[in-house]
């Protein structure tokens, strides 16, 4: 279980957030939704040890986040965030590799060169293994650095708008891939989206955000109320049922 | 195992087995280099008389060994010592700071260095030889200027950003005093703070070569421990600490050794420009940017380059020796356009 006690999050000193507590089952995925600048991203980098909150704190299975322990810490964590820059002389390959970038030694052993190949297939990237990062598509490289989140065995998925340069087919990859992953190695994930219907497809739970505020959480069913995201949008919403009775939202311009 | 994925390890093994073969063809390159190097000076040498006197053969020519052994080898062997250091502290800082521009200089480092050398040669060297006041005083306040820098960088979690800033302040400062130092000397100590400036390998003792390549040999493998760290931050800062690196430990750890590995260079040479810019594009157009091969190939880079250099201090104008900085520079600059209008400066 990850859990976050009565957070307080600033950025120098504005306040993101002020008592924020959130819990995190092993085996779910917790879409968190909410406007820019809800603090959505704040709570992401705090949960993976890389933001020190002002307030609170935050344990991993009744252990606590520590300065001390951060580096283990985030040894058990895969965090993916928005920033996809590429370099030229990195191919895709190696990319993923360096997913394991604090533990791999100068030879690099068959074994690890196999997982990550075995991630690229995964993925439909492996003819790919050999190219330049740079010369990906932005949603093709989207794919790699989920690849390199997975490479570290994490316990513990942080996503940050993994899909908002993939197209409709690759959402549902990347989207699939980590409902499979989670149910089977019952991992602990949490990812940011703005698509609503996407997050009400695929995830446990939903977490709504905004001005740092938790104000709702839950089922799909329950967490998308359309007065709420409404209020938070400043558009209005309209929250329909699809076939298998999951939320279908509107937003009505 | 799927043969798609086999076929991906196997072309992973063979582009390792192309950047080693690289690397050992640039090696190649530098020994034919330092061959020349030793060969030519006001006195041509023959490559073979040079080759037999350095396997030791005792049929070789006593001239020829009594130049090799007490004049030229300290000075060739410290082209590639400082080449290496150099090439490598180049690589370094433009991963670490994120910048293609960055070289070790950036630092604020070879003015500190100038500002150092020109003080000692100002002041008479406070009694002491100028063969021990003039590096001395250059390490110093390269050091210095380290502390500054990495003490401003601290304060800011070493961010890439303030460490530059606080390298080009640094820059400005010691030129002003550099400049200083010029104004006020007389015309005969202002000769020589101009002539430690441009770089000169002739300063190069067996002593001090020795010093330059202990600290360059202790320095080296401290880096390459930190190669894969190093390659993630290629991918931006934000990546690397999201993959759980110690940025900051490592920008702070890094830098000290460059540091130390370019004040200790450049307090026996003087300052040889663009190598530490040039070197580690040249590498990394060959090898890409995985640090296990860039690191090592910027160094030979960088040793090649400065051999070569050297050898052309020795032959561009006959009968007259030019300081190899002068070389460096006047080669470096359009070669460093030609890679900039080649569009293979990383952005």
């Amino acid at each position: 279980m990850l859990r976050a006690e009565s957070l307080t999050l600033r950025q120098g000193s504005q306040v993101i957030s002020r008592s924020l507590s959130l819990d995190f089952a092993r085996g779910g995925i917790t879409a968190l939704v909410g406007p820019n600048g809800a603090g959505k991203t704040t709570l992401l980098r705090a949960l993976q040890g890389g933001h020190r909150p002002s307030g609170g704190r935050i344990t991993l299975d009744g252990l606590a986040l520590t300065d001390a322990g951060r580096r283990r810490w985030q040894a058990r964590i895969g965090y993916m965030p928005q920033e996809s820059r590429a370099s030229d002389g990195v191919t895709v390959l190696e990319a993923v590799l360096l997913g394991r970038a604090g533990t791999l030694a100068f030879h690099l052993p068959d074994a690890e060169l196999r997982a990550a190949a075995t991630l690229l297939q995964e993925f439909g990237l492996l003819e790919l293994a050999g190219r330049s990062l740079a010369t990906l598509s932005g949603g093709q490289r989207q794919l790699v650095f989920f690849a390199q989140c997975l490479a570290r065995e994490p316990e513990v998925m942080l996503l940050d708008e993994p899909v908002s340069a993939l197209d409709l087919r690759h959402q549902q990859t990347l989207m699939r891939a980590l409902r499979r992953l989670t149910d089977a190695r019952q991992l602990i994930s949490v990812v940011v989206l703005h698509d609503l219907n996407l997050a009400a497809r695929y995830a446990d739970r939903i977490a709504v955000l905004a001005e740092g505020r938790l104000r709702a959480i839950g089922p799909p069913r329950e967490a998308l109320s359309a007065p709420l995201l409404s209020e938070i949008y400043g558009v209005t919403v309209r929250v329909l049922r699809d076939a298998d009775n999951m939320p279908l939202v509107q937003s009505l311009v | 195992m799927s043969g798609a994925i086999a076929a991906a390890m196997a072309a992973h093994r063979r582009r390792e087995r192309r950047r080693l073969g690289m690397l050992g063809a640039v090696a190649l390159a530098l020994a034919l280099s330092l061959v020349l190097d030793l060969a030519s000076g006001p006195a041509l040498l023959p490559p073979v008389e040079v080759l037999r006197s350095l396997l030791g053969d005792p049929a070789a020519d006593e001239t020829v060994s009594i130049i090799l052994w007490s004049l030229r080898l300290p000075m060739a062997l410290m082209a590639l010592t400082v080449g290496v250091a150099l090439g490598v502290s180049g690589a370094t800082v433009q991963t670490l700071l994120d910048n293609p521009l960055a070289s070790p200089y950036t630092l604020g480092l070879a003015a500190a260095a100038g500002f150092g050398a020109a003080l000692a040669l100002q002041q008479g060297g406070w009694g002491l030889p100028p063969v021990l006041a003039v590096p001395g005083a250059a390490f110093l306040f390269t050091s210095l200027a380290c502390a500054v820098v990495l003490g401003v960088g601290r304060l800011r979690g070493m961010a890439a950003n303030t460490v530059v800033l606080a390298g080009i302040a640094l820059l400005f400062l010691f030129h002003s005093l550099q400049s200083l130092m010029q104004f006020r000397a007389t015309p005969e100590v202002g000769q020589q703070i101009v002539f430690w400036l441009l770089g000169s390998l002739d300063r190069a003792t067996w002593q001090n070569l020795g010093i330059t390549a202990a600290v360059t040999a202790v320095s080296l493998p401290l880096l390459m421990r930190h190669c894969w760290a190093l390659t993630a931050l290629r991918l931006g800062e934000a990546r690397a600490r999201a993959l759980g690196l110690p940025v900051a430990a490592l920008r702070l750890g890094a830098v000290l050794l460059v540091s130390l590995m370019t004040a200790t260079a450049i307090a026996f040479v003087g300052t040889i420009g663009f190598i530490g810019l040039v070197a580690p594009h040249l590498a990394r157009l060959c090898i890409g940017e995985d640090q296990r091969f860039l690191l090592p190939m910027s160094g030979l880079m960088g040793a090649l380059m400065l051999s070569s250099a050297s050898v052309l201090s020795k032959v561009i104008l006959p009968g007259a020796l030019v300081p190899v900085g002068v070389v460096t520079a006047v080669l470096g600059v359009p070669f460093f356009f030609w890679l900039i209008l080649a569009r293979r400066l990383p952005g």
